[in-house]
């Protein structure tokens, strides 16, 4: 399992094509990834689509998990049912808890 | 001691449904908080009204200020929602059903245990159970009574009767944002009732409603904030949402009434009525006068000109080559998406009224639920940028984001898509 850092404050469609590539890169290592989302502090729709998309491409082949979601990108990612794409944790702790108990 | 609320299959959303004034999400944050529990984890799934829950809980209010939102697809059950809530194992917590009010003094003390809780007297609801355990150490067993009541709230009519049992006294706990103004009638602050209104207890107007002459408000009526009741018209055993005009001589029974239509209290069936005189919106969904004058611009510098030139083309006896271009098909569409020809009529469209400058036309946004709670249906616009939001995306992220850009619809963000470069529709994979 490893954790993945969003590497910029604003979710636009570069940097989910960046995290697009880091989970595929550590995709060949471990099926279980925990993407910590706490820096976000801005969103655009292209960004938000492109996570919807790329969830839908994720599972089934890895574990996902978004964490750490900020006030904002929370309220916005019940609006666009982001939920139903990544189990949504409130905290890597937590999240990383739970995936290396189903590791185990 | 935290306290998670958690979604049950097949009522998810309820938390959404009025009691007596406010959502039961907020009714129970008050009652937990009176308990000195103000750490509480909710789970909001997806399907009705998930994005009004949201907004509850995400909001600036101080009541939501320790609460932390667990987004799921569907109900995940008390120990998957503690866990994704990071709560340790050995962390008590009282686990309270999504659907579930009550008023007990709860003896935090012991865990674990299981607690029933009975109806209020005089409803007809189904009695309440609640939990206090911890991961290492789940209720099961012996479920002893407490003394207060609890209740189930699974429908409409549900909230309904708990919220007219409150303002009737028969309820106690229940806190009620109104002056009571005579036995069983209740007045939030600016509430208005013409001289000549019947009122009937029980009764809560919202803030700012307004009772017009001659209209019969109550028994067990419950009427949102800004509403308006008209001349003539009749609400009883019913309930209205905010910002809702009931029209002249409407008789509302057994439903809860909102300006798009009205759900039955019986079978929770709903019915869309398209009568403004029936029911309308306080404040109408309409194209901002700034883009109608912006569009009544644009039709004078654009379509002015043109029309004076093939005018003049016309009388000089030449073909316009415009004209020509267009009828063969050889003139390109515009960078807005929208075809030169279709244009003129658009922008008329949006001096009129009928469309916005900026929206959606894509048919399949009709689909979106209104239900899913944002207040804004999506409106067709002279430009479309119904792919700018999701560039290249499948149609089940597009009607996402759709359902998105109607919640967060303004000139700002309208003015960021139609800056964005346009994509080709994508090919449809799944």
């Amino acid at each position: 399992m490893c954790r993945l850092n969003m590497d910029g404050d604003e979710l636009d469609g570069s940097l989910v094509e960046r995290l697009h590539r880091e989970v595929t890169e550590h995709g060949t290592k471990t099926p279980r990834m925990v993407v910590d989302c706490s820096r976000i502090t801005k969103l655009t729709p292209q960004g938000l689509s492109a996570l919807l998309e790329l969830g839908g491409r994720v599972s089934g082949m890895w574990q996902v998990a978004l964490a750490a979601l900020p006030r904002p990108f929370l309220r916005q990612a019940i609006e666009v049912g982001l939920a139903e794409r990544f189990p949504i944790y409130t905290s890597v702790e937590a999240a990383e808890r739970a995936l290396a108990d189903s590791e185990a | 001691m935290r306290a998670i609320i958690y979604e049950r299959d097949g009522h998810v959303g309820v938390g959404a449904y009025d009691i007596a004034g406010r959502p039961l999400l907020i009714r129970q944050l008050q009652v937990l908080r009176d308990l000195g529990i103000e750490d509480v984890v909710v789970e909001v799934s997806e399907g009705p009204h998930a994005s009004l829950r949201a907004s509850l809980l995400l909001s600036d209010d101080p009541l939501v200020f320790r609460v932390t939102v667990v987004p799921s697809a569907a109900p995940l059950g008390v120990a998957e929602l503690a866990r994704r809530a990071g709560l340790a194992r050995e962390e008590p917590f009282v686990a309270l059903p999504a659907d579930t009010l009550f008023s007990s003094k709860l003896e935090l003390n012991a865990v674990p245990a299981r607690y029933e809780l009975l109806a209020p007297r005089g409803t007809h609801l189904p009695d309440a159970e609640l939990v206090i355990e911890s991961l290492a150490e789940r209720a099961s067993g012996v479920i002893a009574s407490l003394e207060g009541w609890g209740a189930r709230v699974t429908s409409e009519s549900a909230a309904h009767q708990l919220g007219c049992a409150a303002l009737s006294g028969v309820v106690s706990g229940i806190l009620i944002h109104a002056a009571e103004i005579k036995p069983g009638v209740w007045a939030a602050r600016g509430a208005k009732i013409a001289d000549d209104a019947e009122v009937h207890a029980p009764l809560l107007l919202g803030v700012d409603a307004i009772v017009l002459g001659r209209a019969r408000v109550g028994p067990r009526a419950i009427i949102g904030d800004r509403a308006v009741i008209e001349r003539d018209a009749t609400v009883a055993d019913a309930s209205v949402a905010a910002d809702t005009i009931v029209g002249e001589s409407t008789q509302l029974k057994h439903v809860r009434a909102d300006a798009r239509g009205m759900s039955s209290f019986s079978d929770g069936s709903r019915e869309e009525v398209y009568d403004p005189l029936v029911l309308s919106a306080r404040s109408p969904n309409g194209t901002a006068l700034s883009s109608r004058l912006f569009a009544l611009w644009l039709l004078v510098a654009l379509a002015l000109p043109w029309l004076c030139l093939v005018a003049l083309r016309r009388l000089k006896g030449q073909r316009s080559v415009i004209t020509h271009r267009l009828a063969s098909g050889t003139l390109r569409r515009g960078v807005t998406g929208v075809g030169v020809l279709d244009v003129v009529p658009c922008l008329v469209d949006v001096v009129a009224g009928k469309r916005d400058l900026v929206g959606i036309n894509d048919p399949r946004a009709l689909e979106v639920e209104l239900s899913r709670g944002h207040e804004s249906p999506l409106r067709a616009g002279a430009i479309d940028i119904s792919q700018r939001l999701a560039p290249g995306a499948q149609t089940s992220t597009l009607l996402r984001m759709w359902r998105w850009y109607a919640a967060h619809k303004n000139a700002r963000l309208d003015l960021a898509l139609c800056a964005a470069r346009p994509v080709q529709k994508p090919r449809e994979n799944r």
